[in-house]
C-alpha cells in the first residue's frame, strides 16, 4: 500500500487528539479524520496504527465522539502516566481506597449492564456513591451475626469503609476533608473529570457528574471485562483462602 | 376467550380462493397472523409504555399549588423545545443544554400558574425558586433520570409468552466536546410528530400534496403551518437515519446488512429523493404563483418559500449522508471486527462492585483487584516537558534598566542561597509573592499549590517561581518562613507553567493545625 504524506500528517493529527488533555468540541476536522481512518484512505488507519505502536499506544477506538487510546500491554510508552499519577498518596491503602471508590462510582453511572451499550449519558452523584458503599459495609454488618458491634469479619472493603465513614468537613470550604470516605469519593471524581472522562454538572447531592463518552468506550472496549475478570480471580484467591485457613483449624 | 376471537378474526382475513389450503397450510398462516397480531400489540404496549412518562410528571402524590399543573401539555412544551432545538441544516446536533431546557419549562410552568392565579383556583404565585425547581423535575422526569422513575420497563411479549426488558426514554442527555446536550430521542420524534402508523416517506409525501393543494387555493396561511409541520417531520427524518448511523458506528457487526442495513438505507435513500422531488415541485409551483399574487400576500408566500428551501436544503445533506452509509458499514465491519468477542459485557453493579466489595475477604487480592480498577483510567499523556534554559533566560532577563546597567550583585559573599535565586527579581515581585503567602497562610494553613492558584492565573508567573523558591529554601534549611510560618513538606506536586516541584504545608505558628487534627 502506498501510504502518503496527508495519510502520515492525519495519522499524527489522530494520534495528537487522542493525547490531546483538551479535548473540547468534536469539530469537522475530526469528522474528516474519523472518516479517513476508517476508511482507511490513502493508508491512514495503517499510518495512525503503525505510528502508535511505535509510541507503546494501541488505538482504542476512533470514532466522531472522539480519539481513544491505551496502552500497549506489550510495549514502554512515554505515554503512559506513572502509578502515583493516578493516585498521589502512597502506600497500599491510598490504592485500596481509590479502587473501592472507583468501583462504587462506576456502579452507580452503569447500574445496569445496558448502561454501557447505550449512548446515553448517565448520571452519578458524590452521595449516591456515598450510600451505595456505607449501605454494603452496613449490609454485611448486619449479615454478620457473631460480631455485630465491631467490625471483625468483615470483608476488607468493608472495614475501609467503616473506618473511613465518618463525616468531617473544612470549615473554610465547607468541602469533606482528606481522608475521609467522601472525600476520597470527591478525589475519585476529580481524577474524572481531570482526565475528560466525566464532567461536573452541579454541586447538588455534593456534586453531580456525568459520564463522557471516553468513559464508556474506554469499559466497553475491554475495560468492564478486564475489571470484572480481576474481580473473579480475586474472589477465588479469598476463597482459596478461607478454605486454607478452615483446614489449618479444623 | 382471546385465543378464540383471535381465530375467527383471522378466519374473516382468510381467501376464499385458499378453502382448500391444507390443514398445514392453514396452520402455518394462522400462525403468521398471530405473530403479526403479537407485533403490533408489542408496538401499541411500548408507545403506551413510553408516553406513561409525561402522565408521571406531576405524581399522585404531589400537593397543590403543583397537582394542578397540566402535566400533558408541560410535556409536550418541553419536547417541543427539544425538537425544535435540532438543527434542520447540521442535523449531528442540538445546541439545548438541560440548563436551557429546564428554564424554558419554568416560564411555561409559570403561564399556568399565572392562569390558575387569575381563575382563583390558587391563592397566589408560588415563588420563583419554587417554579424553577419544578422544571428541574420535569426535565429530570422527561429524561427519565435514576431517581426520578426507571427508563426500563419488565414488558410480556404475547408471542414468546415472556417478559423482556423495554427501555424507552422521550429525551436524552449526549456528550458533545466536553459540554452535555439535551436531545429528542427517535421514539419521541415518531410519537409526537404522529407517524405512529405511516412511514415519514409518505407523511412527507402526503404532506407536500397538502401544501400543493393550499397554495392552488390560495391559503398561504393554511400553507405556512403544514410546512412547518413538514419542517419538524424533516428533522425527524434526519434523526432516524443519524440513530442508523450511530447503530453502525457503535457495532456495525451486530446488525446484517442484508435484513437491516440495506433495507433501511434503501428506504432512506428512496424517501430522500420523494422529498427532494416534492419540495422542488413545491418551489417551483410557489415561484410560478408568486408573480400573479396581490402584493400583501406576496410576503406570506415568500415565508412558506423559505420553509419549504430549507427542508430542501437538509434533505440534500441527508441524502449524502445516506449514499456514505454503505462505505461507512463495511468500514465499520472491517474496524470493528473485534467488538463481538466483547459482548456481553459485565454488569459494573452485580459482577464488579458486589463481589469486590461483599466476597474479597483477602487483602492482597482486594489490593490486585483495585490495581486493575485504577489502571483501566491510566489514560495515556503528553509528558510535560520544561525548556530549562528558555526558562532561566526570561528570569534572568533586566526587567529595569537599572538592571541590565549592573547585573552582579554587590556583595554575593553576605547572600545566602535563597538570597541569590531571589536576587534575579525585583522588589515588588518578592513583596507580592509575600503577600500573598502571608495572607493565604494567615486565613488558615495553605499549600504552595494553592498559593500558585492564586498567582497563575493572574499572570504572576515570576511571583510563582519566587514564592517557590521561599518556601522550600525554608523547609531545606528547616526554619521558618519570614520568621512567622512552619512549612511542612507534603507527599504532593505543586506546577506552574514556569516550575514544578515538590508541595509544601505552609501555616501560620502557633495556629491550630486542622490537617493534624
Amino acid at each position: 500500500m502506498n501510504i502518503t504524506v496527508d495519510a502520515i500528517d492525519m495519522a499524527a493529527e489522530i494520534i495528537d487528539f487522542g493525547l490531546s488533555t483538551r479535548k473540547g468540541q468534536s469539530s469537522r476536522r475530526l469528522l474528516q479524520l474519523v472518516a479517513a481512518y476508517l476508511a482507511n484512505t490513502e493508508g491512514t488507519r495503517t499510518a495512525a496504527q503503525t505510528m502508535a505502536r511505535r509510541f507503546g499506544l494501541l488505538i482504542t477506538s476512533v470514532t466522531e465522539e472522539g480519539v481513544v487510546l491505551s496502552k500497549d500491554p506489550e510495549h514502554d510508552s512515554i505515554f503512559m502516566p506513572k502509578r502515583d499519577d493516578i493516585v498521589k498518596e502512597t502506600g497500599p491503602e491510598a490504592r485500596l481506597v481509590r479502587g473501592i471508590c472507583n468501583a462504587a462510582i462506576l456502579a452507580c453511572a452503569y447500574q445496569r449492564q445496558q448502561a454501557l451499550y447505550s449512548e446515553s449519558v448517565q448520571t452519578v452523584t458524590s452521595e449516591e456513591a456515598y450510600e451505595l458503599l456505607v449501605e454494603a459495609a452496613a449490609k454485611i454488618g448486619l449479615e454478620d451475626k457473631e460480631a455485630p458491634a465491631s467490625i471483625r469479619g468483615l470483608t476488607e472493603a468493608a472495614k475501609i469503609v467503616e473506618r473511613m465513614k465518618a463525616d468531617s468537613f473544612s470549615e473554610k470550604s465547607g468541602k469533606p476533608r482528606k481522608r475521609t470516605l467522601r472525600g476520597e469519593i470527591d478525589a475519585a471524581f476529580k481524577y474524572f473529570t481531570d482526565h475528560n472522562l466525566m464532567v461536573k454538572d452541579s454541586e447538588d447531592a455534593g456534586g453531580t457528574y456525568k459520564t463522557l463518552p471516553e468513559l464508556r468506550v474506554r469499559l466497553q472496549m475491554e475495560g468492564a471485562q478486564e475489571i470484572a475478570d480481576a474481580v473473579l480471580s480475586a474472589v477465588k484467591a479469598s476463597s482459596v483462602d478461607e478454605a486454607m485457613k478452615e483446614a489449618m483449624n479444623g | 376467550m382471546q385465543s378464540k376471537q383471535t381465530f375467527l378474526d383471522f378466519g374473516e382475513f382468510l381467501d376464499p380462493s385458499a378453502q382448500d389450503a391444507t390443514e398445514e397450510e392453514v396452520a402455518i398462516a394462522r400462525g403468521e397472523f398471530e405473530r403479526l397480531e403479537a407485533a403490533a400489540l408489542r408496538n401499541r404496549s411500548q408507545t403506551v409504555a413510553t408516553l406513561s412518562t409525561i402522565t408521571s410528571i406531576v405524581a399522585q402524590t404531589s400537593t397543590p399549588p403543583f397537582s394542578h399543573i397540566d402535566p400533558h401539555t408541560t410535556g409536550l412544551i418541553a419536547i417541543g423545545h427539544a425538537i425544535d432545538s435540532l438543527r434542520l441544516l447540521d442535523i449531528e446536533t442540538s445546541d439545548l443544554t438541560v440548563r436551557d431546557l429546564e428554564a424554558y419549562v419554568a416560564l411555561d410552568l409559570k403561564r399556568q400558574f399565572t392562569a390558575l392565579a387569575t381563575d382563583r383556583i390558587i391563592a397566589e404565585l408560588p415563588e420563583t425558586e419554587d417554579i424553577e425547581a419544578w422544571g428541574k423535575g420535569v426535565v429530570d422526569k422527561l429524561l427519565c433520570r435514576k431517581e426520578h422513575g426507571s427508563q426500563t420497563e419488565m414488558m410480556f411479549d404475547t408471542e414468546s409468552g415472556r417478559f423482556y426488558e423495554f427501555q424507552h426514554a422521550l429525551l436524552e442527555e449526549y456528550a458533545r466536546g466536553g459540554a452535555i446536550y439535551v436531545r429528542p430521542t427517535a421514539a419521541c420524534l415518531t410519537l409526537y410528530l404522529g407517524t405512529l402508523t405511516q412511514g415519514i416517506g409518505d407523511i412527507q409525501t402526503a404532506l407536500a400534496a397538502v401544501i400543493q393543494r393550499q397554495i392552488a387555493r390560495g391559503e398561504y396561511h393554511a400553507a405556512l403551518q403544514t410546512a412547518h409541520e413538514h419542517q419538524r417531520i424533516t428533522r425527524q427524518h434526519g434523526e432516524n437515519i443519524r440513530t442508523l448511523k450511530r447503530r453502525i458506528l457503535s457495532n456495525a457487526g451486530r446488525y446484517s446488512w442484508n435484513s437491516t442495513v440495506l433495507p433501511e438505507i434503501q428506504v432512506a435513500q428512496r424517501d430522500v429523493e420523494d422529498a427532494i422531488t416534492a419540495d422542488t415541485a413545491l418551489e417551483e409551483l410557489l415561484d410560478a404563483s408568486m408573480e400573479n399574487l396581490p402584493k400583501e400576500r406576496r410576503p406570506l408566500a415568500q415565508r412558506v418559500l423559505q420553509v419549504i428551501k430549507s427542508c430542501r436544503n437538509a434533505y440534500r445533506e441527508l441524502q449524502t449522508l445516506t449514499m456514505e452509509l454503505p462505505r461507512l458499514y463495511s468500514s465499520c465491519i472491517a474496524s470493528q471486527g473485534f467488538a463481538s468477542t466483547h459482548i456481553p459485557l459485565p454488569s459494573m453493579l452485580h459482577d464488579v462492585f458486589t463481589p469486590l466489595f461483599c466476597e474479597v475477604t483477602e487483602p492482597k487480592a482486594l489490593l490486585a483487584a483495585c490495581d486493575v480498577v485504577n489502571a483501566i483510567f491510566a489514560l495515556p499523556l503528553p509528558p510535560v516537558l520544561h525548556d530549562v534554559v528558555a526558562e532561566t533566560e526570561l528570569l534572568l532577563k533586566p526587567a529595569l534598566s537599572a538592571e541590565a546597567r549592573d547585573m552582579s550583585p554587590d556583595s554575593d559573599e553576605f547572600l545566602d542561597e535563597e538570597d541569590l535565586a531571589l536576587s534575579i527579581f525585583n522588589e515588588m515581585t518578592i513583596a507580592k509573592a509575600k503577600n500573598t503567602i502571608s495572607s493565604m497562610a494567615d486565613a488558615g494553613p495553605t499549600q504552595l499549590s494553592d498559593i500558585m492558584k492564586t498567582l497563575e492565573p493572574e499572570d504572576f508567573i515570576e511571583e510563582c517561581v519566587a514564592a517557590a523558591i521561599m518556601i522550600s529554601a525554608a523547609w531545606a534549611h528547616s526554619r521558618s518562613h519570614d520568621g512567622m510560618y512552619a512549612v511542612s513538606r507534603t507527599y504532593g506536586r505543586f506546577s506552574c507553567k514556569a516550575c514544578t516541584g515538590d508541595d509544601y504545608l505552609v501555616e501560620r505558628k502557633g495556629a491550630e493545625d486542622e490537617y493534624h487534627r
